[in-house]
């Protein structure tokens, strides 16, 4: 039992370093669709990519259960910070994913949600 | 123990997600001196269109030619040097068929694609490369329209079938070209196409 709830600790770990790279990865690639549009795009299907950083990230926020240490109480200017920084994130999102119509502002919203989650993981 | 294997796990994620964009990059770069890709012009593909005017083709199993002339582009995504195209096509009515850039209303440098009176049982399938310079052809935005022309195509029933198209785009890989240059080049194709 006790090696059961080891294994699935580590696969979460696992699951989130994958979701960590795959969303660098996606910061990366984004900024170099900025620099030269299609660089990636015409390799890569982007919007899968999105989807499996998506999966990745909603999987770590559910399921991954971080060692609680002691960590500072965030005040109110570290929380506008993170939710500028969360909000941004969505908007990028969304630019990214305009091509599919109104299902990008649905991307935006989780987007930012998850950012949100994932940045206060620790501190919650 | 564990700690040291989510390590090494750590250490070949970074280097995974370092390789996939060196990868790509390179692969926009043409840092191995070619370039491939291939359609069936059932759809818009990043590197080639579909066949024009839509109206003068029908898509079957294959692209079907029923009046000429037709054309697509290719998209490139950095300067190349020379271009080959290998066509797999039916030709069942022995019609002569030219292929190349079309860079004026007439007097385009054409190709032969098929010769007339070359006789072949109805049904086969033929395979034919051409090449063309692209130093001394028009790019514009990145693209350069190839167009197919066959005279001899007057019956709608009587067509032409493509089945694929492959597009090889080569040139001086970068140990030929350094690295210094191989990027300079790139850039200043993008600028003076996209921008």
């Amino acid at each position: 039992m006790n090696l059961d709830k080891k294994f699935k600790n580590i696969i979460l770990i696992i699951v989130r370093d994958l979701f960590v790279a795959s969303f660098l990865l996606l910061a990366i690639f984004s900024l170099l669709e900025l620099i030269k549009p299609k660089i990636i795009l015409n390799y890569l299907n982007f919007n899968l990519f999105f989807l499996v950083v998506l999966i990745l990230g909603v999987i770590t926020v559910l399921y991954f259960e971080p060692e609680y240490k002691e960590v500072k109480k965030l005040n109110f200017l570290d929380y506008s910070a993170i939710i500028l920084f969360s909000v941004l994130i969505g908007i990028f999102s969304l630019y990214l994913t305009r091509a599919i119509s109104w299902p990008s502002i649905l991307v935006g919203v989780v987007g930012t949600v998850i950012s949100y989650l994932l940045i206060t993981i620790d501190y919650r | 123990m564990t700690n040291n294997y989510l390590k090494i796990i750590r250490i070949v994620l970074i280097c995974l997600a370092g390789l996939t964009v060196i990868f790509f990059i390179s692969k926009d770069l043409a840092w191995l001196g070619k370039l491939e890709f291939q359609t069936d012009f059932n759809k818009f593909t990043p590197f080639i269109s579909i066949l024009k005017p839509q109206d003068q083709v029908e898509i079957k199993d294959l692209a079907y030619i029923k009046q000429e002339p037709v054309w697509f582009d290719i998209y490139m995504p950095r300067d190349f040097e020379v271009a080959r195209l290998d066509f797999t096509y039916k030709n069942d009515y022995n019609y002569k068929i030219e292929v190349g850039p079309k860079i004026a209303e007439d007097n385009n440098p054409l190709q032969i694609l098929d010769e007339t009176g070359v006789s072949v049982p109805a049904n086969t399938l033929k395979t034919k490369s051409l090449e063309f310079d692209l130093k001394s052809l028009p790019i514009r935005y990145g693209r350069l329209r190839f167009m197919i022309t066959a005279p001899e195509l007057k019956d709608e029933n009587r067509g032409i079938e493509i089945k694929e198209l492959k597009v090889s785009l080569s040139r001086k890989p970068l140990w030929q070209e350094g690295l210094i240059n191989n990027i300079t080049n790139y850039f200043n194709y993008y600028k003076n196409e996209f921008r």
